[in-house]
């Protein structure tokens, strides 16, 4: 079992009930690889909050995280097959999910260099009822991570933004810990200085903390 | 805290702040999202369902022996394992992936698995990419024979020009002529599906099946293999056959368990691009060929394609269920005016229908993207409202609502509308920012 620390990281790394968790999932993967009728609908209950927050915080503000997500579940069902573990179902949706999101943000960093369209800075419903200050310095946010290489900006996202420990990071990303922790060193300096050199960032997030 | 904790390097102040911000603001799946999430992750599963179904039926059933004897060799094998080892008899592989033949020799492509991809005399190719489940080869010019050894989670591509090739383990050789535009599939063993101009999606193939496609002529001819009758000629300029001729694309023949068509002896049968009469006809004898499953498969282009052929004509003869396909498309690749076209009819033509109430939240939606169109998205989430008080968007099209009230008149009058929300979703997306307007209005 992961462990974790820091503010804000326990969401991912603990299941709400420890082996019990353990049990259901184990459950519900010998259900999915049977192929049973349910199975899909119940993974999709349980994990889609999980996978949609990992694809909408590593993409960022955009209106297509609904189908990556949908992608992600159905690209899995077709290989859950590949599970060695049933008991660990979780950490092989992280994974997947991370997988996933990895290559759509390689396709979509070929895509600017190629046509200039996807800037990042698509308008989407999540911005739609947040104040004006909160809005921009989030798409600032996205289009300075868009700077980073894309395995920066994963590490950095699943670190400081969605929670995960080193170790599920390298697990899910399938790297080891030691290049977690260079390219996190490396990523969160990147970030920080790009953060504190952007003067456009200044009103939005200068001594006070965003507000909601 | 954990070592690998003691190494972390935290982020400056304010990209924390930032990194804080995307945490509590982004990634929340609202209930409408996961609702509409399932529903569409379902279709896409019964589609799947059924066209491997339709497969087994059609296929050998020694693959599928096959299959299940290899599977415990391949659980033990990683998918993402090193590269199949393969050699090129008769020539060498260029650095970017280019077949150069030795004089008067004809290339062989021979995998490690005992695959084997054989290029007549003169055949431009290409091998494109190489991974531990298989390999792409491409075919600029000229003809393959193909020998692929069935495995489970193999992954065979063929590009004969623009056509696409997946092979399910298979023998069959494909013929690209660039300079005619002709491709010519013959398949002896095993399944293919073949896609690209003119197909109008993937073809299937079963054993013994023959199919030539006359690009230039944007004709089709699926047919026995050693059957040369109703052979396109090369300059063939035959005009669209008759509606009787014309068979379904057969992955979609697929997708249903009554289709048979796949597994009888197969007539000569011509496809021609139809024409929208013909397509009306032909997506009459075969309903199940649907834009719903379309959109389900997330192939929203084909379903714009299919309706911009005469869009008059499908606008105002097309399905309830077609028109919100084509609506929802038309979103999700963002043509906004194909979206609200389709919505309008669907309003004028389904009056009082679900599908019409949710066509009113969807073109305030559009209203609102549009920046002077608040009052209009307003007036659209009233109508839907007041349609569908218990539809599925009740909670969405009433946040909106609120927010558009605001933007228009103000904290106050806003104030009306989130009381009504925080007493219906107290959990909703919106709850939070209801919760602030009213006590802003306090």
């Amino acid at each position: 079992m992961m462990h974790s620390s820091g503010l804000g990281r326990l969401r991912l790394v603990t299941p709400p009930s420890g082996e019990s968790q353990e049990a259901e999932d184990a459950k519900l993967a010998r259900a999915l690889i049977d192929g049973e009728a349910r199975a899909a609908e119940l993974a999709w209950d349980r994990y889609a909050p999980l996978v949609h927050g990992i694809v909408s915080r590593a993409l960022g503000p955009d209106a297509e995280v609904e189908d990556v997500t949908q992608e992600i579940f159905y690209r899995l069902f077709s290989r859950i097959r590949s599970l060695r573990k049933p008991e660990a179902l979780r950490s092989f949706v992280v994974s997947f999910a991370v997988r996933i999101v990895k290559w759509e943000l390689r396709r979509r960093r070929a895509r600017r260099w190629l046509t200039l369209s996807e800037t990042g800075e698509v308008p989407d419903d999540q911005l739609l009822f947040m104040n004006v200050d909160n809005r921009y310095a989030l798409r600032r946010l996205y289009s300075l991570l868009n700077l980073l290489t894309t395995r920066e900006r994963l590490v950095l996202v699943l670190r400081h933004v969605e929670g995960m420990t080193l170790e599920e990071i390298a697990e899910a990303m399938e790297i080891s810990l030691a290049t977690v922790k260079r390219t996190l060193r490396h990523a969160s300096t990147r970030l920080s200085e790009l953060v504190d050199a952007d003067v456009q960032l200044r009103p939005a997030v200068g001594k006070r903390r965003p507000s909601k | 805290m954990t070592g690998d904790d003691r190494d972390d390097i935290e982020l400056g102040p304010r990209a924390a702040a930032l990194a804080a911000l995307a945490r509590r603001r982004l990634g929340h799946l609202t209930p409408a999202e996961q609702l509409r999430g399932r529903e569409a992750l379902r279709a896409r599963l019964t589609r799947r369902r059924r066209i491997v179904w339709s497969l087994t039926l059609a296929g050998a059933g020694a693959a599928a022996f096959a299959a299940v004897l290899l599977i415990p060799r391949v659980l033990h094998r990683s998918e993402n394992g090193p590269p199949l080892a393969y050699r090129l008899e008769g020539g060498t592989v260029a650095a970017d992936g280019r077949i150069e033949a030795r004089a008067d020799v004809e290339p062989a492509l021979r995998f490690a698995d005992g695959t084997v991809i054989a290029l007549a005399r003169g055949t431009k190719g290409r091998l494109a990419d190489v991974d531990g489940r298989g390999a792409h080869v491409t075919i600029a010019d000229g003809t393959a024979s193909v020998n692929v050894v069935p495995k489970p989670h193999a992954r065979w591509r063929v590009d004969a020009g623009p056509f696409v090739i997946n092979v399910h383990g298979t023998v069959f050789s494909a013929a690209w002529n660039e300079a005619t535009g002709r491709l010519d599939v013959r398949l002896e063993r095993g399944s293919v599906s073949v896609e690209g101009p003119v197909t109008g999606g993937p073809i299937a193939m079963r054993a013994g099946q023959r199919l030539t496609v006359a690009m230039h002529q944007s004709r089709v001819l699926l047919r026995g293999i050693d059957d040369h009758e109703g052979d396109l000629a090369e300059t063939d300029t035959t005009t669209e056959a008759p509606v009787a001729e014309f068979a379904p694309p057969p992955v979609l023949a697929t997708a249903t368990a009554t289709a048979t068509p796949l597994l009888a002896p197969a007539p000569p049968t011509a496809v021609a691009p139809p024409s929208a009469p013909i397509r009306t006809a032909m997506r009459q004898a075969h309903p199940t060929r649907s834009w719903p499953s379309a959109l389900a498969s997330g192939d929203f282009a084909s379903i714009i394609a299919e309706a911009e052929r005469d869009l008059p004509r499908v606008l105002e003869a097309s399905s309830s269920d077609d028109l919100a396909a084509l609506a929802d498309a038309a979103r999700y690749r963002r043509q906004d005016d194909l979206a609200r076209r389709a919505l309008d009819a669907q309003r004028r033509r389904f009056q009082g229908s679900p599908r019409a109430a949710d066509a009113a939240f969807f073109l305030g939606r559009l209203d609102e993207k549009e920046g002077a169109g608040l009052v209009h998205a307003l007036r659209w989430y009233d109508r839907y409202l007041n349609e569908a008080p218990s539809g599925s968007y009740v909670a969405e099209a009433l946040g909106r609502k609120m927010v558009a009230v605001r933007a228009l008149y103000g904290v106050a009058q806003a104030q009306t509308v989130a009381e009504e929300y925080v007493r219906r979703f107290p959990h909703g997306s919106y709850a939070g920012a209801a919760q602030a307007l009213r006590d802003q209005a306090r």
